[in-house]
Protein backbone atom coordinates (compact mmCIF):
# COMPACT_ATOMS: atom_id res chain seq x y z
CA UNK A 1 0.00 0.00 0.00
CA UNK A 2 1.48 3.55 -1.07
CA UNK A 3 0.21 4.99 1.85
CA UNK A 4 1.81 2.96 4.13
CA UNK A 5 5.13 2.77 2.86
CA UNK A 6 6.82 4.58 5.68
CA UNK A 7 6.10 4.74 9.18
CA UNK A 8 5.04 8.14 9.25
CA UNK A 9 3.50 8.88 6.24
CA UNK A 10 3.01 12.41 5.25
CA UNK A 11 -0.03 13.19 3.00
CA UNK A 12 -0.08 17.32 1.52
CA UNK A 13 -3.84 17.83 0.80
CA UNK A 14 -5.24 21.32 -0.12
CA UNK A 15 -8.85 22.77 0.54
CA UNK A 16 -10.02 24.44 -2.25
CA UNK A 17 -13.77 26.48 -3.37
CA UNK A 18 -15.19 29.49 -3.71
CA UNK A 19 -14.74 32.63 -1.40
CA UNK A 20 -16.48 32.47 1.50
CA UNK A 21 -17.22 28.77 1.73
CA UNK A 22 -15.27 28.02 5.04
CA UNK A 23 -11.58 26.71 3.67
CA UNK A 24 -10.02 29.11 6.17
CA UNK A 25 -12.37 28.00 8.69
CA UNK A 26 -11.69 24.19 8.19
CA UNK A 27 -8.29 24.11 8.60
CA UNK A 28 -8.67 26.04 11.44
CA UNK A 29 -11.33 23.74 12.77
CA UNK A 30 -8.88 20.64 12.63
CA UNK A 31 -5.30 21.70 12.73
CA UNK A 32 -3.47 19.89 15.66
CA UNK A 33 -0.39 22.75 15.69
CA UNK A 34 -1.26 26.61 15.38
CA UNK A 35 -2.62 27.21 12.35
CA UNK A 36 -0.51 29.58 9.83
CA UNK A 37 -3.07 32.32 8.73
CA UNK A 38 -2.99 34.66 5.94
CA UNK A 39 -6.27 36.69 6.81
CA UNK A 40 -6.35 40.49 6.42
CA UNK A 41 -9.12 42.29 6.92
CA UNK A 42 -11.19 43.15 4.01
CA UNK A 43 -11.43 46.85 3.49
CA UNK A 44 -14.11 49.11 1.27
CA UNK A 45 -11.71 48.17 -1.87
CA UNK A 46 -13.18 45.29 -2.23
CA UNK A 47 -16.63 46.52 -2.01
CA UNK A 48 -17.98 45.18 -5.05
CA UNK A 49 -15.37 42.72 -5.99
CA UNK A 50 -15.49 40.20 -3.26
CA UNK A 51 -19.02 39.37 -2.88
CA UNK A 52 -20.01 38.49 0.42
CA UNK A 53 -23.47 37.86 -0.04
CA UNK A 54 -24.59 35.20 2.26
CA UNK A 55 -21.72 35.37 4.77
CA UNK A 56 -21.64 39.06 5.79
CA UNK A 57 -20.18 38.36 9.43
CA UNK A 58 -17.05 37.60 7.59
CA UNK A 59 -14.52 40.16 7.66
CA UNK A 60 -11.26 38.47 7.02
CA UNK A 61 -10.02 37.26 4.04
CA UNK A 62 -7.08 34.97 2.64
CA UNK A 63 -3.93 36.42 0.74
CA UNK A 64 -2.02 33.75 0.25
CA UNK A 65 -2.49 30.48 1.85
CA UNK A 66 -3.78 28.48 5.26
CA UNK A 67 -1.34 26.42 6.51
CA UNK A 68 -2.21 23.22 9.24
CA UNK A 69 -1.72 19.76 9.94
CA UNK A 70 -3.64 16.87 11.56
CA UNK A 71 -2.49 13.49 12.42
CA UNK A 72 -5.18 10.76 11.34
CA UNK A 73 -3.87 7.84 13.38
CA UNK A 74 1.02 6.98 14.79
CA UNK A 75 1.30 6.70 10.37
CA UNK A 76 -0.82 8.74 9.04
CA UNK A 77 -0.16 12.84 8.99
CA UNK A 78 -2.24 15.40 6.42
CA UNK A 79 -0.34 18.85 5.99
CA UNK A 80 -3.27 21.10 5.22
CA UNK A 81 -3.43 23.80 2.19
CA UNK A 82 -6.55 25.96 1.89
CA UNK A 83 -6.42 27.88 -0.93
CA UNK A 84 -7.28 31.49 -1.66
CA UNK A 85 -10.16 31.88 -3.26
CA UNK A 86 -11.23 35.25 -5.37
CA UNK A 87 -9.91 35.00 -8.72
CA UNK A 88 -6.74 37.40 -7.98
CA UNK A 89 -5.33 34.79 -6.04
CA UNK A 90 -5.77 31.77 -8.29
CA UNK A 91 -2.12 32.07 -9.74
CA UNK A 92 -0.87 30.65 -6.39
CA UNK A 93 -3.19 27.61 -6.69
CA UNK A 94 -0.55 26.15 -9.44
CA UNK A 95 2.61 26.30 -6.36
CA UNK A 96 -0.54 24.85 -3.82
CA UNK A 97 -1.27 22.31 -6.07
CA UNK A 98 2.30 20.82 -6.86
CA UNK A 99 2.87 17.74 -4.53
CA UNK A 100 -0.42 17.35 -3.65
CA UNK A 101 -1.66 13.77 -3.56
CA UNK A 102 -5.70 15.37 -3.02
CA UNK A 103 -7.93 18.01 -2.13
CA UNK A 104 -11.23 19.05 -0.71
CA UNK A 105 -13.50 20.93 -2.80
CA UNK A 106 -15.83 23.29 -0.16
CA UNK A 107 -19.10 24.05 -1.59
CA UNK A 108 -22.18 26.24 -0.29
CA UNK A 109 -25.18 25.91 -2.42
CA UNK A 110 -26.20 29.21 -2.17
CA UNK A 111 -22.94 29.95 -4.64
CA UNK A 112 -22.50 26.74 -6.31
CA UNK A 113 -20.67 28.21 -9.56
CA UNK A 114 -18.11 29.69 -7.15
CA UNK A 115 -16.98 25.46 -7.05
CA UNK A 116 -16.60 25.36 -10.75
CA UNK A 117 -13.22 26.71 -11.21
CA UNK A 118 -12.23 24.61 -8.23
CA UNK A 119 -13.22 21.52 -10.12
CA UNK A 120 -12.11 22.35 -12.99
CA UNK A 121 -8.26 22.88 -12.24
CA UNK A 122 -8.28 19.70 -9.92
CA UNK A 123 -9.40 17.50 -12.57
CA UNK A 124 -7.16 19.53 -15.43
CA UNK A 125 -4.07 18.08 -12.76
CA UNK A 126 -5.36 15.02 -12.63
CA UNK A 127 -5.72 15.78 -8.48
CA UNK A 128 -8.24 13.31 -6.53
CA UNK A 129 -10.63 15.22 -4.88
CA UNK A 130 -14.13 14.54 -2.99
CA UNK A 131 -16.34 17.43 -2.73
CA UNK A 132 -17.82 18.53 1.06
CA UNK A 133 -21.36 20.50 1.00
CA UNK A 134 -20.37 22.86 4.22
CA UNK A 135 -24.00 23.41 5.71
CA UNK A 136 -24.89 27.12 6.63
CA UNK A 137 -28.35 26.84 8.77
CA UNK A 138 -30.70 24.25 7.03
CA UNK A 139 -30.07 22.31 4.37
CA UNK A 140 -32.00 23.17 1.57
CA UNK A 141 -30.48 20.54 -1.04
CA UNK A 142 -29.94 17.20 -1.25
CA UNK A 143 -26.49 15.84 -1.69
CA UNK A 144 -28.04 14.19 -5.41
CA UNK A 145 -29.69 17.60 -6.21
CA UNK A 146 -26.02 19.00 -5.47
CA UNK A 147 -24.34 16.22 -7.89
CA UNK A 148 -26.23 17.02 -10.41
CA UNK A 149 -25.76 20.66 -10.53
CA UNK A 150 -22.00 20.27 -10.14
CA UNK A 151 -22.20 17.47 -12.53
CA UNK A 152 -20.01 15.38 -10.74
CA UNK A 153 -19.09 11.74 -11.58
CA UNK A 154 -20.86 9.45 -9.56
CA UNK A 155 -17.23 7.75 -8.43
CA UNK A 156 -16.36 11.67 -6.75
CA UNK A 157 -17.58 10.93 -3.04
CA UNK A 158 -19.74 13.76 -1.91
CA UNK A 159 -20.23 14.72 1.59
CA UNK A 160 -22.43 17.07 3.74
CA UNK A 161 -19.82 18.78 6.48
CA UNK A 162 -19.78 21.95 9.04
CA UNK A 163 -16.50 22.82 8.84
CA UNK A 164 -16.28 24.84 11.83
CA UNK A 165 -16.70 21.45 13.87
CA UNK A 166 -13.28 19.49 14.06
CA UNK A 167 -14.92 16.24 13.98
CA UNK A 168 -17.26 17.04 11.31
CA UNK A 169 -14.17 18.41 9.28
CA UNK A 170 -11.66 15.29 10.31
CA UNK A 171 -14.64 12.93 8.58
CA UNK A 172 -14.25 15.38 5.37
CA UNK A 173 -10.78 14.05 5.86
CA UNK A 174 -11.05 10.75 6.40
CA UNK A 175 -13.70 10.33 3.36
CA UNK A 176 -10.95 11.65 0.89
CA UNK A 177 -8.22 9.26 2.62
CA UNK A 178 -10.19 6.16 1.98
CA UNK A 179 -10.95 7.98 -1.60
CA UNK A 180 -7.38 8.14 -2.43
CA UNK A 181 -6.74 4.07 -0.76
CA UNK A 182 -9.81 2.94 -3.27
CA UNK A 183 -7.58 4.88 -5.86
CA UNK A 184 -4.74 3.02 -5.44
CA UNK A 185 -5.68 -0.08 -4.69
CA UNK A 186 -7.72 0.10 -7.90
CA UNK A 187 -4.47 1.33 -9.65
CA UNK A 188 -2.56 -2.15 -8.54
CA UNK A 189 -5.04 -4.36 -9.63
CA UNK A 190 -5.45 -3.29 -13.12
CA UNK A 191 -1.64 -3.04 -12.92
CA UNK B 1 -8.75 58.20 0.71
CA UNK B 2 -8.33 62.12 1.79
CA UNK B 3 -5.50 62.73 -1.22
CA UNK B 4 -6.64 63.24 -4.41
CA UNK B 5 -6.11 59.99 -6.86
CA UNK B 6 -4.00 62.35 -9.19
CA UNK B 7 -1.88 63.48 -6.49
CA UNK B 8 -1.17 60.42 -5.59
CA UNK B 9 -0.27 59.10 -8.61
CA UNK B 10 2.21 62.08 -8.78
CA UNK B 11 3.77 61.50 -5.28
CA UNK B 12 4.21 57.77 -6.58
CA UNK B 13 5.70 59.03 -9.89
CA UNK B 14 7.95 60.99 -8.20
CA UNK B 15 9.29 58.47 -6.18
CA UNK B 16 10.29 56.77 -9.05
CA UNK B 17 11.56 59.72 -10.70
CA UNK B 18 13.85 60.24 -7.85
CA UNK B 19 15.67 56.37 -7.25
CA UNK B 20 17.43 54.98 -9.70
CA UNK B 21 16.46 51.92 -11.26
CA UNK B 22 12.66 51.76 -10.35
CA UNK B 23 10.30 50.83 -12.51
CA UNK B 24 7.02 50.82 -11.10
CA UNK B 25 5.33 51.87 -7.42
CA UNK B 26 1.98 50.73 -6.61
CA UNK B 27 -0.28 51.42 -3.36
CA UNK B 28 -2.10 48.38 -2.43
CA UNK B 29 -4.94 47.46 0.20
CA UNK B 30 -4.19 44.69 2.36
CA UNK B 31 -6.07 42.52 1.17
CA UNK B 32 -4.99 42.81 -2.44
CA UNK B 33 -6.75 45.48 -4.45
CA UNK B 34 -5.08 47.57 -6.24
CA UNK B 35 -5.18 51.58 -4.81
CA UNK B 36 -3.15 53.93 -7.01
CA UNK B 37 0.00 53.30 -9.02
CA UNK B 38 2.16 54.46 -11.68
CA UNK B 39 1.66 55.36 -15.38
CA UNK B 40 4.03 52.37 -16.75
CA UNK B 41 2.17 49.68 -14.83
CA UNK B 42 -1.32 48.51 -16.88
CA UNK B 43 -4.31 48.02 -14.56
CA UNK B 44 -4.35 44.11 -14.93
CA UNK B 45 -0.21 43.95 -14.19
CA UNK B 46 -1.44 46.43 -11.36
CA UNK B 47 -4.27 43.78 -10.44
CA UNK B 48 -1.39 41.20 -10.61
CA UNK B 49 1.34 42.94 -8.52
CA UNK B 50 -1.66 43.84 -5.59
CA UNK B 51 -2.52 40.62 -4.88
CA UNK B 52 1.61 39.05 -4.86
CA UNK B 53 2.17 41.73 -2.48
CA UNK B 54 -0.44 41.16 0.37
CA UNK B 55 0.25 37.67 0.04
CA UNK B 56 4.12 38.33 0.97
CA UNK B 57 3.33 41.00 3.68
CA UNK B 58 0.90 38.84 5.34
CA UNK B 59 3.25 35.67 4.98
CA UNK B 60 5.85 37.89 6.41
CA UNK B 61 3.65 38.62 9.83
CA UNK B 62 3.79 34.88 9.93
CA UNK B 63 7.48 34.34 10.36
CA UNK B 64 7.47 38.16 12.42
CA UNK B 65 4.83 36.44 14.72
CA UNK B 66 6.84 33.11 14.97
CA UNK B 67 10.26 33.91 14.68
CA UNK B 68 10.27 37.71 15.59
CA UNK B 69 9.59 39.15 18.90
CA UNK B 70 6.37 38.20 19.03
CA UNK B 71 4.42 41.42 17.65
CA UNK B 72 4.34 41.00 14.39
CA UNK B 73 6.01 43.90 13.57
CA UNK B 74 7.61 44.31 10.04
CA UNK B 75 9.88 46.89 8.36
CA UNK B 76 9.84 45.85 5.05
CA UNK B 77 9.65 42.71 2.92
CA UNK B 78 11.96 42.38 -0.03
CA UNK B 79 11.87 39.49 -2.95
CA UNK B 80 15.47 39.45 -5.04
CA UNK B 81 14.40 37.69 -8.53
CA UNK B 82 16.31 37.14 -11.37
CA UNK B 83 15.72 40.89 -13.68
CA UNK B 84 14.38 42.35 -10.44
CA UNK B 85 13.62 43.26 -7.19
CA UNK B 86 10.10 44.04 -5.20
CA UNK B 87 9.80 45.82 -2.18
CA UNK B 88 6.90 46.44 0.31
CA UNK B 89 6.38 48.51 3.09
CA UNK B 90 3.34 49.39 5.60
CA UNK B 91 1.80 52.23 4.12
CA UNK B 92 -1.60 54.08 6.08
CA UNK B 93 -3.85 51.98 8.28
CA UNK B 94 -4.51 48.23 5.85
CA UNK B 95 -2.14 49.64 2.68
CA UNK B 96 1.26 48.69 1.91
CA UNK B 97 3.40 50.93 -0.42
CA UNK B 98 5.48 48.06 -3.28
CA UNK B 99 8.09 48.70 -5.44
CA UNK B 100 9.41 47.22 -8.40
CA UNK B 101 13.41 47.55 -9.32
CA UNK B 102 15.73 46.80 -11.56
CA UNK B 103 18.65 44.21 -10.96
CA UNK B 104 21.31 46.76 -10.04
CA UNK B 105 18.68 48.91 -7.74
CA UNK B 106 20.17 49.93 -4.42
CA UNK B 107 18.05 48.49 -1.53
CA UNK B 108 19.19 51.05 0.96
CA UNK B 109 17.99 53.65 -1.47
CA UNK B 110 14.62 52.66 -2.40
CA UNK B 111 13.83 51.35 1.30
CA UNK B 112 14.61 55.30 2.52
CA UNK B 113 12.75 56.89 -0.17
CA UNK B 114 9.84 54.45 0.64
CA UNK B 115 9.89 54.81 4.27
CA UNK B 116 9.85 58.89 3.51
CA UNK B 117 7.36 58.81 1.28
CA UNK B 118 4.88 56.63 3.95
CA UNK B 119 6.47 59.47 6.68
CA UNK B 120 4.82 62.33 4.70
CA UNK B 121 1.41 61.23 3.23
CA UNK B 122 1.52 57.66 5.26
CA UNK B 123 -1.95 58.98 6.77
CA UNK B 124 -3.51 59.56 3.24
CA UNK B 125 -2.43 55.71 2.35
CA UNK B 126 -5.45 53.76 3.85
CA UNK B 127 -7.89 51.34 3.51
CA UNK B 128 -10.58 51.39 5.97
CA UNK B 129 -12.34 48.04 6.77
CA UNK B 130 -15.35 47.09 5.25
CA UNK B 131 -18.19 47.85 7.61
CA UNK B 132 -19.46 45.09 9.30
CA UNK B 133 -22.51 43.19 7.50
CA UNK B 134 -21.70 45.06 4.50
CA UNK B 135 -22.30 43.04 1.41
CA UNK B 136 -21.44 43.70 -1.89
CA UNK B 137 -23.32 45.75 -4.34
CA UNK B 138 -23.42 43.37 -7.25
N1 LIG C 1 -22.99 29.17 9.72
C1 LIG C 1 -21.79 28.77 9.30
N2 LIG C 1 -20.84 29.68 9.10
C2 LIG C 1 -19.63 29.27 8.66
C3 LIG C 1 -19.35 27.92 8.40
N3 LIG C 1 -18.09 27.82 7.93
C4 LIG C 1 -17.60 29.07 7.89
N4 LIG C 1 -18.51 29.94 8.36
C5 LIG C 1 -18.36 31.38 8.43
O1 LIG C 1 -18.34 31.81 7.09
C6 LIG C 1 -17.34 32.78 6.88
C7 LIG C 1 -16.38 32.37 5.79
O2 LIG C 1 -15.47 31.42 6.23
P1 LIG C 1 -13.93 31.34 5.76
O3 LIG C 1 -13.42 30.10 6.41
O4 LIG C 1 -13.19 32.60 6.02
O5 LIG C 1 -14.05 31.14 4.19
P2 LIG C 1 -12.92 30.95 3.07
O6 LIG C 1 -12.93 32.19 2.25
O7 LIG C 1 -13.38 29.76 2.28
O8 LIG C 1 -11.61 30.70 3.75
C8 LIG C 1 -16.70 33.03 8.23
O9 LIG C 1 -17.31 34.18 8.78
C9 LIG C 1 -17.05 31.79 9.03
O10 LIG C 1 -17.18 32.06 10.42
C10 LIG C 1 -20.38 26.96 8.64
O11 LIG C 1 -20.22 25.78 8.46
N5 LIG C 1 -21.59 27.44 9.08
MG1 LIG D 1 -9.87 31.73 3.59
Amino acid sequence: MPLRSSATTGLKIVIVGGFGVGKTTMVKSVSEIRPLSTEETMTRAGIGVDDAQGVEAKSTTTVAFDFGRISLNDELVLYLFGAPGQERFWFLWDRLFSGTLGAVVLVDTRRLADSWYAIDRLEHHGTPFVVAHNQFGEPTHTLDQIRDALDLSGDVPLVACDARRRESSKAVLITLVNHLHALSSARQVTS
Amino acid sequence: MRSSDQELSWLLENLLQRTPQTRYALVLSRDGLRLSHTAGLSVDRADQLAAIASGIQSLSYGASVEFGDGTGGLRQSMTEFHGGLLFIVEAGEGAHLAVVAGEDADPGVIGHNMNELVEQIGEYLTAPPREPQQSSRL
